[in-house]
């Protein structure tokens, strides 16, 4: 549990942030494995991306489709984590994140899946949901953190608050 | 015993173990349902004569794929992604940027009992479906 010098301190302490698609993403940077563009209108109009993996762009087409028709008011972003930077075996799942101000995990994740599922249905990759608050993410932007940079720098924004 | 009941009997085995942690640490059985599910698939993909692989997105992703044409592939669908964020999610702290919560404070017992209803009764539909 929280005592309260844990919360007292907790805006003192470095966040950590060390999610399990962190090594994919290093490998992507270090081998020059070009960003894609940060929203998915830049993807359909982009000639910038090489070798872009033909079974990922529509299935976030079709994902930003169903998650546009059930978006939730407190929901900021839907991000597609890392979909074109090269895995080491065939992709069996797509990594999604979702932030906003989130007071129930359950009720959020409930929710998104049931917006999810006509598209897993559909190419039978499994959307890979983590959920994280906003005022996480906000520390993790304005501590500058490296591995939000990189996660947010290789990432698509299938959803976006006021779309 | 065929591979489809035994992963049939884990399931439920899976699913009594969960009822039984409610009362206690209500959080764990999230992962339970998240079990029982998954060897629910097993018992339904190996009763069609697939292989269950060992990788959790490939079995829930063979799960799916064997209900094809089923009328509860959009059930089976949203709860794995449910139950897979869940996993995810409950075997560490969670960070709100000004502390840390407990995962058991994220899932009422009220969500947790609903969740494991719905997963008992996909383990009750696909019993009936195998042979």
């Amino acid at each position: 549990m929280n005592t309260y010098r844990d919360l007292r301190d907790a805006h003192k302490r470095p966040q950590s942030f060390h999610p399990p698609w962190m090594p994919r993403l290093h490998r992507a940077e270090k081998r020059g494995v070009e960003p894609p563009p940060a929203t998915l209108p830049q993807i359909a109009t982009s000639q910038i991306i090489s070798g872009i993996d033909e079974t990922v762009a529509p299935i976030l087409q079709f994902s930003a489709r169903e998650l546009t028709s059930r978006w939730r008011k407190n929901w900021k972003s839907v991000l597609a984590v890392g979909p074109f930077a090269p895995s080491q075996r065939p992709r069996d799942s797509i990594q999604f994140v979702l932030y906003g101000d989130i007071r129930s995990l359950n009720a959020n994740l409930e929710h998104i899946s049931q917006a999810l599922a006509a598209t897993y249905s559909e190419f039978e990759i499994l959307p890979d949901v983590y959920v994280f608050h906003e005022r996480y993410v906000d520390t993790l932007l304005n501590e500058d953190n490296r591995n939000w940079t990189l996660t947010r720098k290789y990432s698509v924004a299938i959803g976006q608050q006021y779309d | 015993m065929t591979e489809s009941k035994i992963y049939i009997s884990l399931a439920q085995r899976f699913l009594t173990g969960g009822s039984a942690a409610i009362a206690q640490s209500h959080e764990l059985v999230g992962f339970t349902c998240y079990h029982a599910f998954e060897s629910a698939g097993g018992a339904y993909a190996t009763s069609r004569g697939k292989d269950y692989p060992r990788r959790h997105a490939s079995k829930l992703n063979v799960f799916v794929a064997s209900c094809n044409n089923r009328r509860f592939r959009h059930s089976v669908s949203a709860l794995a992604i449910h139950l897979g964020a869940l996993r995810n999610q409950f075997l560490y702290p969670i960070q709100t940027g000004s502390g840390w919560l407990h995962p058991m404070v994220q899932i009422s017992r009220a969500d947790v009992e609903k969740l494991h209803r719905r997963v008992s009764g996909i383990v009750r539909v696909i019993e009936r479906e195998i042979p």
